[in-house]
Formats: structure tokens, sequence, C-alpha cells
């Protein structure tokens, strides 16, 4: 009983206890051997006895020590061979649970974000990771009993590569190969949902299986967050899983080294003109913790000569911004086709660093895509309230000539002038910036086409509206102010000044960092200085949106200081509204270069932040509106990686639902859309027209998350701080190979070493004492 | 030549040597009688021009009737030897027993007494161990090595050896100067033995130790585990033979250089027999050594 008991003490670390007592008893062997050893010898009878008890005088102590010695590592080598029989394992809580077990489920969660492309020398985490895994399985399916495989990938959690397939001779091949074709993504690490559903898919699981999950990761900061409170954090549901299976082990791929560059932005400083010249600003971190230096960057846009700039130094954690300056010129085009939209071009930014890739970690973040959408002007629409065929007498004449003067140097602004009665069969979406010179009404559907217009502004939209004698405040107030609530920034109380244009009233600039205004501010900046205005419209902005959605940035010189220039925040867009008109009615603005200049400004202002359409992050879904009166239904696209996929347009889900106004436009207008942009680059959507005009394209590029390129790693000792009592283990997968950690923490790799050095040492040792002296 | 210690192949290989007296005195040798081993004219060996102090009655007339110059005829140095072969027959002598040290050394003693009895020497059989067992005086008799072999057949080694009493008696008893050949193992104590030498030497006996090592005792080749017991003492040791190998060679060394030592000091000729190598080979280079000693002796 006492033997049994001691016996089941020994199972908890061994497999076969029963032979590790008979290596035991097995020791025993040698001592015999060595005894029986004594009792057998040869006789001489030999002559030259003085010479031999002499030498056996001088020997005898080092020849008892010298047998004792072998003697010892001969028990040892036996005691080490039922050991070794016996396959000791480490005794973790994992390995208990998995000794009588017979069928193995090993979850394996496969980190494929982008930060597993980060270089390890001369391999990159995912391929340590992927060569872990290979291990992992081809060391199961040679194992005896019953394994099977189920794979998460974070950036598709919702479908396992694997669901409990069977391991073994006949299907590793095919196992293997699959695992093979995997390639780390540029997506984010879906972290939180990967585990949630394992989580989810263990909870359906029947309980008679054992199962061990392994979390292959690189063990990112930015995925793993330690210390976070929210119960929902990885490692609080990886502590919450490892309840559910008999272990987990977080395996680490990676090391701390997280020197690395990345682009995290490539900004247009607006829309981009063919033939204008176009800014980019692209910025550069460094994530790392030292200081990069001589990082060049190079730009380049279609087929044309790269651009390049170098910044001599980074400091770690610092991001800097580089500033290319770009004219995309236009090709020879005949008047034919000026209609179709332009071809848009690729633009790509790429990093070197003169290190040859010390400073870089993850090449693949240090380069980024924009598609420059080109247009030959800004798409803006003039409606114009006071229509006339007379010179100089239209409400439009000047700002039509302000925005697109003629002449050789075009201003990058394609205005469209048309009467509010012809609002009605327009299609805004076209535009990017409104004009609403001196109009009354908007048509005859007033009502219907404000809130078109309201809708275009919330989609992005840039308004400007430049009240004049036309206007009805009290039908401003109802349809364009509505109390704050409605387009208009300011509320329009009554015409003022003097209509002898004996008095006037200047301009004052309010806010000197308006973008629009920004030329004209400093000492020696004659310009506004000369504006007179000898009429205006009595306006006020209501005092609680002031400061917040709404901002006032010129006002005039009069008693009142009447806002003359107010914008107001609406939905995505901006309206601007002013308290003059843009004709010469009441003012001697437009003859003064000065309206040139704010106009074309006020065009670029209100369409800036339209230049980055078209711009993805990798996984973000890719969604083009289709006009079905245009194009055909079926559009193509072409992705990275020489990826095709054919798309066909859906009718949009919320048809039915907003307003009537809209509503049969947009049943002509469907979506195609495209949720797998998993790799970096363009996408070129192909759109077929109906009139058999050809192709046009829309070029998307999804760029990775420059979060992801932040290789800074959880800290280890805050991570195993948090998983204490968890039944998660963290391990380097660098160090030991996984199947080992598949075949449990068993350590008889190591005691087989072991006897073989004891049996080489007993056998040098037999020589060294027998021979060599 | 049926005896048992008498190898025909042997005796083959040393036929044309000689055993001479190194050590050549005039009045030694009673009268210049003819050589027996030479043919039948004294031995002539050369011409020599004459110088002053020579002796007049070596003078070779019949040149000078011829020449008119005066030469001095040079003969080989002659001699009646007389050799007494003293054979250890202690017990340790008895080790191997297929071919022990014990038959090794009566062989070469066998043969060395044919070559004297050739050469119509007289040669003497004394064996001995720890006291003379039989004293067979030198005779240049035909049959007396007959006598010598069948004595040799007879004695079996036994008890320990001890010089201190038998080699002074011996001293004694050879009262004419000779030749004292040695067989021994010389497993005794050292200072006897040099103490004994020198009895010899005293006595103006020329002396040659064969010293008959087997060559189990010279190079130990033991390997398993063995039980040692004495042969001539009653210990016994139970050892490992490879672990005791080194020591033990090292004593046998040590012993080796003292024996030489103690020979060379005392002036008697010190051969080494390895019973392992074949013994007309040992004997034969020894007398060829003796032979070329000799003559350069006498020319210098």
């Amino acid at each position: 009983m006492m033997l049994l008991a001691q016996l089941e003490s020994l199972a908890t670390w061994l497999y076969n206890p029963w032979l590790f007592v008979a290596g035991a008893i097995a020791v025993a062997l040698p001592i015999l051997i060595h005894l029986l050893n004594k009792r057998k010898f040869k006789v001489v009878e030999w002559a030259a006895m003085d010479f031999l008890l002499d030498a056996d005088k001088k020997n005898r102590r080092r020849v008892r020590l010298e047998n004792l010695l072998l003697l010892l590592l001969r028990c040892l080598a036996v005691l080490l061979i039922g050991l070794l029989l016996a396959r000791p394992f480490l005794p973790t809580s994992v390995t208990a649970g998995l000794i009588d077990a017979a069928q193995f489920e090993r979850i394996v969660v496969l980190d494929d974000s982008l930060s597993m492309q980060a270089r390890l020398g001369n391999e990159s985490a995912w391929e340590v990771a992927r060569k872990r895994l290979t291990d992992l399985t081809n060391s199961l399916a040679q194992d005896q009993a019953y394994n099977s495989l189920t794979l998460f990938l974070t950036s598709r959690p919702e479908q396992p590569l694997f669901n409990a397939t069977h391991l073994g001779a006949d299907s590793i091949d095919e196992v293997n190969a699959a695992i093979e074709r995997l390639e780390a993504g540029d997506a984010t690490a879906n972290l939180d949902a990967t585990l949630k559903e394992l989580e989810d898919y263990l909870a359906d699981q029947p309980a008679n299986v054992n199962r061990v999950v392994y979390v292959l990761t690189d063990l990112r900061r930015r995925d793993w967050k330690e210390s976070d409170p929210n119960p929902e954090a990885p490692l609080k549901v990886l502590a919450r899983l490892s309840k559910l299976t008999q272990g987990c082990f977080l395996i680490d791929v990676a090391d701390d080294e997280s020197r690395n560059l990345a682009i995290t932005e490539i900004q247009p400083e607006g829309t981009l003109v063919q033939g204008v010249a176009s800014r980019f600003d692209v910025a550069v971190t460094n994530h790392g913790t030292t200081a990069a230096s001589d990082v060049r960057v190079k730009l380049s846009a279609g087929g044309g000569l790269p651009l390049e700039s170098t910044v001599e130094r980074i400091a770690p954690g610092e991001t800097a911004s580089v500033r290319f300056n770009f004219t995309f010129t236009g090709e020879d085009e005949t008047e034919g086709q000026s209609e179709r939209a332009l071809a848009p071009r690729q633009v790509k930014v790429e990093l070197q660093t003169a290190q040859q890739g010390a400073d870089d970690r993850l090449p693949a973040d240090s380069v980024a895509y924009f598609p420059a959408r080109m247009v030959r002007g800004i798409p803006t629409l003039i409606i114009d309230g006071d229509p006339s065929a007379e010179f100089g007498r239209a409400e439009s004449f000047y700002l039509r000539r302000a925005l697109a003067p003629t002449g050789p140097v075009p201003s990058g602004v394609a205005a469209d002038v048309v009467t509010e009665n012809e609002l009605e069969s327009l299609a805004l979406d076209k535009y990017q910036v409104i004009f609403l010179c001196n109009v009354y009404r908007l048509g005859d559907k007033t009502a219907e086409n404000i809130e078109k217009l309201e809708r275009w502004v919330e989609r992005g939209g840039g308004l400007v509206l430049l009240p004049g004698d036309q206007i009805d405040e009290q039908f401003f107030a109802d349809f364009y102010f509505r109390d704050g609530a409605g387009l208009s920034p300011l509320k329009l109380e009554n015409i003022r000044g003097d209509e002898s244009e004996q008095t006037w009233a200047g301009l004052r600039i309010e806010n000197t960092n308006h973008v629009v205004l920004k030329v004209f501010t400093g000492q020696s900046n004659p310009f506004l200085d000369n504006v007179k205005a000898f009429r205006w419209w009595g306006a006020t902005v209501k005092k609680e949106q002031l400061g917040k959605e709404v901002s006032v940035a010129a006002r005039l010189s009069d008693v009142e200081e009447s806002p003359v220039m107010a914008e107001k925040a609406f939905g995505k867009g901006r309206v601007l509204a002013l308290g003059i008109p843009a004709d010469a009615d009441w003012t001697n603005w437009t003859s003064d270069p000065s309206y040139l200049i704010v106009m074309q400004e006020l065009v670029r202002y209100l369409s800036a932040d339209r230049g980055d359409q078209g711009l993805l992050r990798v996984g973000e879904p890719l969604r083009q509106p289709l006009d079905l009166t245009v194009y055909e239904l079926d559009a193509s696209l072409v992705g990275p990686k020489e990826r095709k996929a054919n798309l066909q347009a859906t009718a949009p889900e919320e048809a039915a639902g907003r307003a009537a106004d809209g509503a049969d436009a947009r049943q002509t207008v469907w979506h195609l859309d495209y949720p797998a942009t998993d790799a970096q680059g363009f996408y070129d959507v192909k759109l077929s027209r109906r009139d058999g005009g050809g192709d046009d394209h829309v070029l998307f590029a999804a760029n990775v998350d420059p979060t992801e390129g932040d290789l800074k790693r959880v800290d280890r000792a805050a991570l195993e701080k948090e998983l204490v009592g968890s039944n998660v283990q963290i391990l380097e997968a660098t160090a030991q190979s996984l199947a080992d950690i598949g075949s449990q923490t068993e350590i008889w790799w190591y005691l087989l070493w072991g006897l073989v050095g004891v049996l080489c040492g007993e056998q040098l040792l037999g020589w060294f004492f027998g021979w060599g002296r | 030549m049926s005896h048992t210690y008498l190898d025909s192949k042997t005796l083959d290989r040393i036929k044309r040597l000689d055993v001479r007296a190194r050590l050549v005195v005039e009045g030694f040798i009673n009268g210049q009688h003819r050589s027996p081993y030479h043919g039948f004219a004294v031995e002539f060996a050369t011409h020599r021009e004459y110088a002053p102090g020579d002796d007049t009655r070596h003078i070779d007339w019949k040149v000078w009737s011829k020449t008119d110059r005066l030469y001095i005829k040079e003969y080989e140095e002659e001699t009646n030897l007389k050799c007494t072969i003293l054979l250890d027959c202690s017990k340790s002598m008895r080790y191997d027993e297929t071919w022990s040290k014990f038959d090794y050394a009566a062989t070469g003693a066998a043969s060395l007494a044919y070559l004297l009895q050739q050469q119509q020497d007289a040669v003497g059989l004394v064996t001995f161990n720890t006291k003379v067992q039989k004293n067979l005086p030198a005779s240049s008799h035909p049959n007396h090595l007959k006598l010598m072999l069948h004595e040799l057949q007879e004695t079996t080694a036994d008890d320990k050896t001890d010089v201190a009493q038998v080699f002074p008696e011996l001293a004694r008893q050879t009262r004419r100067r000779g030749l004292i050949v040695l067989f021994s193992d010389l497993f005794l104590d050292i200072a006897t033995l040099a103490e004994s030498l020198k009895q010899f030497r005293l006595r103006r006996h020329e002396v040659i130790v064969f010293h008959v090592m087997h060559d189990d005792e010279l190079t130990f080749p033991f390997q398993d585990n063995t039980l040692f017991k004495g042969l001539e003492s009653p210990v016994q040791l139970h050892a490992e033979p490879r672990a005791l190998r080194r020591s033990y060679l090292e004593a046998v060394e040590k012993f080796l250089g003292q024996v030489r030592t103690t020979c060379a000091s005392a002036g008697v000729d010190y051969v080494l027999m390895n019973t392992k190598e074949p013994l007309d080979a040992v004997l034969g280079s020894y007398l060829t050594f003796r032979h070329k000693v000799r003559r350069s002796a006498r020319h210098a």
C-alpha cells in the first residue's frame, strides 16, 4: 500500500512510474556486476612479485577511488535509463490534465497581423510562428493519441481555418500545405474578436475532449494592452479561456527590438487638380527607442520621376513631417473627352534608411499609397439668383471670373453657373463647393431643395451663402437659419449702410488664423484695407453656438460690428455665410485683388477635406456609389498582388427610409461593396459606362494601420502578474520548438543527453584510468 | 642431438662465432700452442714495421732476408679458456609454463657450452639457487658436454635465489682465472649482487651476465582481473593489471637500470635477454659485439 501511494505521487511527474522503479532497482546491476567481476579472475604465478607489490602499494588508493567513480557513473547511467523510459515531465497543471486523456484538441490562435512581418534577424516573426506551428502539427501527427487542430487567424476570427481537423499521417501534408500558404496580412490583429469567438466556440463544444490553446503572437502592446481594466480585454478573456481548457500557452515569437519607421499619414492639401501644384504632407514616425537618421522619403506619382526628401534625424517616438509639391500634368485630350472624369493617379510614398533596414524592422509600413483622384478643377456650382445676359450685370459675373479667370494658368476651379430653377434637376454629388449668390427661394420646391442642399452639406459639401438684395430676412430665417438648426450660421436682420455710398464700413479680420484670410493678416498687407462696404446685411449669430459649431472669421467696422463672414460646421460639411453679396452692387470688393484671392481660397478651403477620398485602412470595406443611369451594374476590381474581383452593385438598404425628395435620385444610386481589403495597395475599380464611352476608373488605396507599426511590446513582468492564478503560460518560441510544448514539458530529451554524457564520461574515464596513464 | 636444450637452429646460427676472453694476459695461456679453431697453421694476422721496444723474437727474419727491412709478425692471440656457466635455478625462473625463463637460460647455457666445446675450451656448469645445487668442474673432454646436458635436463628450478654465499664460494673454488657466465633473472638484492660480482672481479675472472627476463615481466600485458601468486614468496595480490601497469613498468625499469649500473661499475658484461627474442640472435649479436670490441682493443 505504501508503495502504491509512493507510485501515485511519482505519477504526477512520470508517465511510466513503474519503469522508473525498475530503473531504480536496476541500479543494483552495475554493483552486482562489479562484485561478480571481482570473483572472476585469472590466476598467474608471477615471478616479479616485488615490483608488482611496489606498484600496488603506490596505486591502491587511486585505483579504489577510480573504481568507485566508475561504479557511480554506471549506476547513474542505469538510473537515467530508467528515468528516460519512465518519461518524466515537469508537473504543470496542463500536463497533469493530459496524462490519461486519449483525445486532444489543439486550438491555435495565430496572430497574422502586420506587426508579425517584423524581421528578427533573417526571419520574420511570422515565419518563426509558422515554423513552430508546423513543428507542432508534425509532432502531433506522429503522436499516438488522437489529435485534432483548430486554427483561428486573428485577421478573420469568424472563420477558423481548420475546425477540429484530425492530425494524422493521412492529413498532415494537407494541413501543412495549408499552413504554408498562409501569409501575415497587412491588417491589424483582431484579438478581442478572435478570443471572443474562441470563447463562444469553446462554450459550444462537448467537454469530453482535452483542449489546449496555443496563442502564437508577437505580444505587441498595441494588441495585448496589459493592465486594461476592461473585462473583455484580451488578457482577461485569455485567462477565462484557460479555465475552460486544459491550458493556455502564450507563445512569444518576437523579440524586444522595436526600431521601426512608419509612414503614419499621407495627406494632400486639398482637392487634386490637374495642372495645379498640389502639396502632400507625409508624416514619418519613428517608433523605435533610438533616433533614426538620414531617412529618405520618396514620393512617386504615376509613372513620373520620384521626388525625394531626406529627414536628417527623427528622435525616438517623434513624427517628422515631409512636404512634397507635385504637379500632376494632364495628358493631351481632345475636346470631346472633357466631360469624362480624369484617370486617377497612383501616388506611392516609400521610406529608405541609410542603415539598410536596421532602423526599420517592419518594411510593410514604410510604404504608403495614395489614390490621387484628379479633377480638371474643383467642381464648383454657382447658383445665380439674379442672372442676366448683360455684361457685368449678372449676380455671379465677378464670382465666376474670380474663380476661373481666363488665361493660360489654370486656377484649379471648374465652376458651373446655374439658375435656381435648374437646381432641381441637378445631381449635387459631383460638386464640392456650391455658392448661393443672392438666391431668394431655391426654385419652386423650396423645402425639398433646401433639404437636398442640407443633405449634400452633411455629406461633406462646402456651401457659401452670399446674400444680396433679393433676400427676404423672414424667409431666410425660416428656411436657412431655422433658429440655429438650419444651414446658415447668420441670422440676417436688415440691410444696413449708406445707399449714397458716402460712408462705408471696412473689413476687420476676427480670426487671423482662418485659412482663407490668413494671407491678408500682417502689417504690410494693404489688400483688405481698401475694401469698402457701402451696404451690408446686418446679421447676428446665435450666442449659444458661437465658439462651438459657429465661428466668426471677419466683421465689419460699423457700430454694430456686424459679422460679415461666419462659418458653421454642418454634418461633415461646412457652410460659410457672408454678409455681403458677390457682385459689385454693395461693395467695391470685386474690383480689389483680394476678392479673387479670397474666393479662390474659399473654394480650396471648403473642398480641403475632399482630397483624401478613396483612402482606406486595410480591412476597411471599400464602398463606391454607382449611378445606374451612367454605369453598368457590374464592375471589376484589380487589387494589390494581382488580385482580381468582379463586383455587382447592390441597392442601398435605407433606400426607402429617408425623405421623399431625394428618393428617386437615390434609387438609381447603388453601391459597389468590396470588404476584402486585407492587403495594402491600390484597388482600382473599373466602371463600365452605359453610353458605350469606355470605362471609368475609381481608385482606392488601402494603407496599413499606423499604430500597428508601433512594435513596442507588453511588459512581460506585468503580463505575468496579470496572468497569475490563471492557467496561462508564456513561452519563448525561439528557444524551444513548439513540438516540445506539444508533448508538454517533457524532459526526456535532456535526460537522453545526460545519459549520453554519463556513458561517454564513463567510457572516457575507463579508458583514461586503464590506458591513459 | 636429441637433447632438449640444444637447439640445432640456434647452434647453426652461432657456430661461426667463437668465445674468447677479452683480457688476454701473457702467461695466462700455457704456451703458444696451435690454435684449434683457425685451422692448422698458427694464425698469422699481419706484418708491421719494427719499432724499438718490440720483442725481437717476433721479427720475421725471412722478410728481412728478402727486403733488408725489419718486420714484426703479428698473430691472432690465442688462449686456453676455462669457462664456468652459472645457471640460476630458483623458482622464479619457472615463470611461464610453456617456455620458461629457465628453459631459455638452459638452452643458452647449453649452446654456449657446445660452442666452447667445439673450440676445445674447458666448460663447467654450476646450478644454484640459495646454494650450489650441482657443480660440474670445467673440462674440455668431449663427454663432458653430454654430462652437462643431462644435468640441465635433470634440474628443476626451485627455491629462492641467493648469491650471497654461492658466489664467493664459487670464486674461491675457481682458482684459475677464466670466464664466468651467469644466466639469471637476478631477482635478488642488488647490493648482494654487486658484492658477489666483485668477488669474481677481485680474482680477475671475466664475468658475463645474461639477464633472463620474460617478455611478460618486461611489458606486463595483462588486462583482466588477475590474482598474482608469488613464485618465490607466499604473497598473492588480486589486482587490476591495467591500473598497475605504469607503476610496475617503472619499477622494472628502475630495477634494470640498477642492474646495469651495478654490472657496469663491476666491469661486467651485461646482456638483457628477453625470452621472446630468439636466443641465437641475442647470443650471436653479443658474441659478434665481443669480437669487434676485442679487435679494436688490440689494434688500439
